[in-house]
């Protein structure tokens, strides 16, 4: 019997140079990532000081939570952003030679673009045109054109029904 | 009422023909998801916690519960047949789990989890039976300053356990608690963070959230790693082929650590914020110490495949403990089973059980006929599972979209709510690349208006005095809860620092001792 596995890897440059280069980018991405948590915290911690923190009554204002929360929250985020400049920590801790940028933008940037289809063309038509779509470009070749349609037909249908049949509504 | 007669009253509200229907199409849709690569429990439940919407409280969760074994027993054929585990829980699944498909050993393999998972579940839901009742009359007593400190010392040990980094397990705390006070102060009425947005005005709902974190979040991580890319071979199981069942001896050797492995999982199920990932590394690692031949774990050895698929499943079990009798969720999951419960009117907690015994006990009724339905369809649909898992991801990841899109639409019918879930798509990617805890992020959000309400209704009355945590007793044994978990991390570094010394040092007679 044939064993089972994962067949067929992208071959990748591994070269010192290169796992060097992918290390600091992904290193980087990652300190920008906090920076962006340390922002969020920061304007949500200036919000909540401009709330009560008592209210007339004496009791906890709405903004007592909140400031716990954002003067927690940059502390931490400045923490992590320390630890993670300073230590072993900032190399990236996953493999970067199978990483996809590119599709995860495009995969990003289809679900907006699903998303503003669904006002506009309602929930069928946006489905079945982002599926045939996006099937038709991950799953490219001849031999896959008649199961990408029907695929990219039958779900929509589907699932419009079965919503349909629970009472609950979809656009359009 | 004695126990046995609310079980028996649980037992007839389920067992109605709709209800059953229920049972084995959560059943069958939890494996369909749990077989998806990248999409576990929490992301089955959020995705098809919409389809039950249209159902009364008692068939809803009893469909949802269902999902949520389903999906936990879906992960291990994918982890059996193709080294790729659904999610964390059945990362130990694999260790002897896919030697053994190598070894053209996949259909025991196969029929032995679904066995452990089956005698797992059972033993749990018994334990459950008898444990819920009692825990629920003592936590009867806990006031708010107990419940806020529930809330903390739920997060803190999932902080603790599960999490690589603890400040960035925090950080997603805080993200979800952020979340969670978007809406209008339940005190006072004034807006917080609606940015002037009336859709904003009832806050954020945790479902947008959780399929976007689980669901697209997942999605879009398996992209970033080139799972489309991915064309994988799978070893056909068919129970009309010779071999197809275990033989004596898988059973003579398994029995032993599936009942060790049910205890455990259980045990640490029942501790919020540990999980079935947790009690499943825990299980193959004491089978591994207590075995013959440790040697032979982790070259296809059933034990180390029965124990950890038991433990995840008597944890799955364990987590409902917290959640039914303290409103505590003890993983994700159950955070977005919490969500369905409060969704649906109900608080879970400890008056849940006096206050709605027919939902907490239809619940638990469900849980048994759960495991039958889950064993009698796993047995018999093992191939058409695995046919399932053949689909490439390429072609399963656009219809993903699709059914997460239009399931977060039907909830409120709102747009806006779409948008939230694929901001937190993205927000999941990111927070699984940099080792944040989506998990962390959803409890705190479902706990978040609790953990405020509870602070609140605490300080008025203390009169603003926070010397009320040190002056009940309950207060005083959950505070030191607290400081043993905020000490446990330093403790355990300790320790293995230690066990690691005496290696070093010079052999001799007093290294040895």
């Amino acid at each position: 019997m044939r064993p089972p596995d994962i067949a067929v890897r992208r071959q990748v440059d591994a070269s010192p140079g290169r796992q060097y280069r992918d290390r600091l980018t992904a290193g980087r991405a990652r300190i920008l990532f906090l920076g962006v948590l340390t922002g969020f915290f920061l304007c949500y911690a200036v919000m909540a000081f401009a709330m009560d923190f008592r209210s007339p009554s004496g009791q906890i204002g709405p903004g007592f939570f909140p400031r716990l929360i954002g003067v927690a929250g940059v502390v931490l985020c400045v923490v992590a952003l320390f630890a993670r400049g300073t230590s072993e920590h900032a190399k990236v801790s996953e493999d970067p030679e199978s990483a996809d940028l590119r599709t995860l933008v495009a995969g990003i940037a289809c679900c907006v673009g699903f998303v503003a289809l669904l006002l506009i063309v309602g929930a069928l038509a946006a489905g079945i045109v982002f599926l045939v779509t996006v099937l038709l470009a991950l799953n490219p070749g001849r031999r896959q054109l008649l199961p990408n349609l029907l695929v990219g037909l039958a779900v929509p249908i589907a699932l419009v029904l079965l919503f349909d049949s629970l009472n609950a509504s979809l656009p359009g | 009422m004695d126990i046995l007669q609310l079980l028996g009253t649980g037992i007839a509200t389920v067992a109605t023909p709709q209800n059953l229907l229920l049972l084995a199409l959560g059943v069958l849709l939890g494996m369909v998801i749990g077989v998806m690569p990248g999409l576990g429990p929490s992301a089955g439940i959020a995705i098809l916690l919409p389809l039950t919407f249209s159902l009364e409280p008692t068939s809803a969760i009893v469909m949802l519960a269902a999902i949520y074994y389903g999906s936990m027993y879906g992960g291990t054929i994918t982890s059996v047949l193709i080294n790729t585990p659904g999610e964390s829980a059945t990362v130990a699944s694999t260790f002897d789990g896919y030697p053994l498909a190598q070894q053209g050993r996949a259909g025991p393999a196969l029929v032995m989890a679904a066995v452990a998972s089956f005698v797992a579940g059972t033993i749990g839901t018994l334990l459950i039976t008898a444990a819920a009742p009692l825990l629920a009359s003592l936590t009867s007593r806990f006031g708010p300053p107990e419940l806020f400190l529930l809330v903390l010392a739920g997060l803190c040990t999932l902080i603790v356990i599960i999490g690589r980094n603890r400040v960035l397990g925090a950080i997603s705390a805080l993200i979800g608690f952020a979340l969670a006070t978007v809406g209008v102060d339940i005190s006072g009425g004034e807006q917080r963070y609606t940015f002037g947005s009336p859709e904003l005005i009832n806050g954020i709902d945790f479902i947008p959230v959780a399929i976007g974190l689980f669901g697209l979040g997942e999605l879009f991580h398996a992209l970033y790693r080139g799972v489309h890319r991915e064309s994988p071979r799978y070893t056909s199981v068919s129970p009309w082929k010779k071999g197809f069942w275990p033989n004596r001896s898988d059973l003579r050797e398994s029995r032993a650590p599936m009942l060790r492995g049910s205890l455990l999982g259980f045990a640490v199920g029942t501790a919020p914020g540990a999980g079935a990932t947790v009690a499943s590394l825990l299980s193959y690692s004491v089978e591994k110490s207590l075995a013959r031949k440790p040697e032979a774990f982790g070259k296809g050895a059933m034990p180390g495949l029965v124990a950890p698929e038991a433990a995840n499943n008597a944890a799955s079990s364990g987590a409902m403990i917290p959640l039914l009798t303290l409103g505590i969720p003890g993983s994700a999951s159950t955070a977005i089973l919490l969500g369905g419960f409060l969704m649906w009117g109900l608080q879970p907690g400890p008056l849940l059980m006096e206050q709605n015994p027919e939902f907490a006990w239809g619940l638990i009724a469900s849980m048994y006929l759960g495991n039958v339905m889950l064993l009698v369809i796993n047995l018999f649909c093992i191939p058409v599972f695995a046919s399932i898992a053949r689909v490439p991801f390429r072609m399963l990841a656009p219809i993903i979209i699709v059914l997460c899109t239009f399931g977060t639409y039907t909830v409120n019918g709102s747009m806006v709510e779409v948008g939230i879930m694929v901001a937190c798509g993205v927000l999941g990617f990111f927070m699984r690349r940099y080792d944040l805890s989506p998990a962390a992020l959803v409890i705190a959000l479902v706990l978040g208006p609790i953990a405020e309400e509870s602070l609140r209704q605490t300080m008025i009355i203390s009169q603003g005095s926070p010397a009320i945590f040190v002056q009940r007793p309950a207060s005083v044994v959950l505070l030191v809860l607290l400081g043993a978990l905020a000490v446990l991390p330093a403790a355990l570094r300790m320790a293995r620092a230690r066990l690691n010394r005496v290696p070093a040092t010079p052999r001799g007679p007093r290294a040895t001792t």
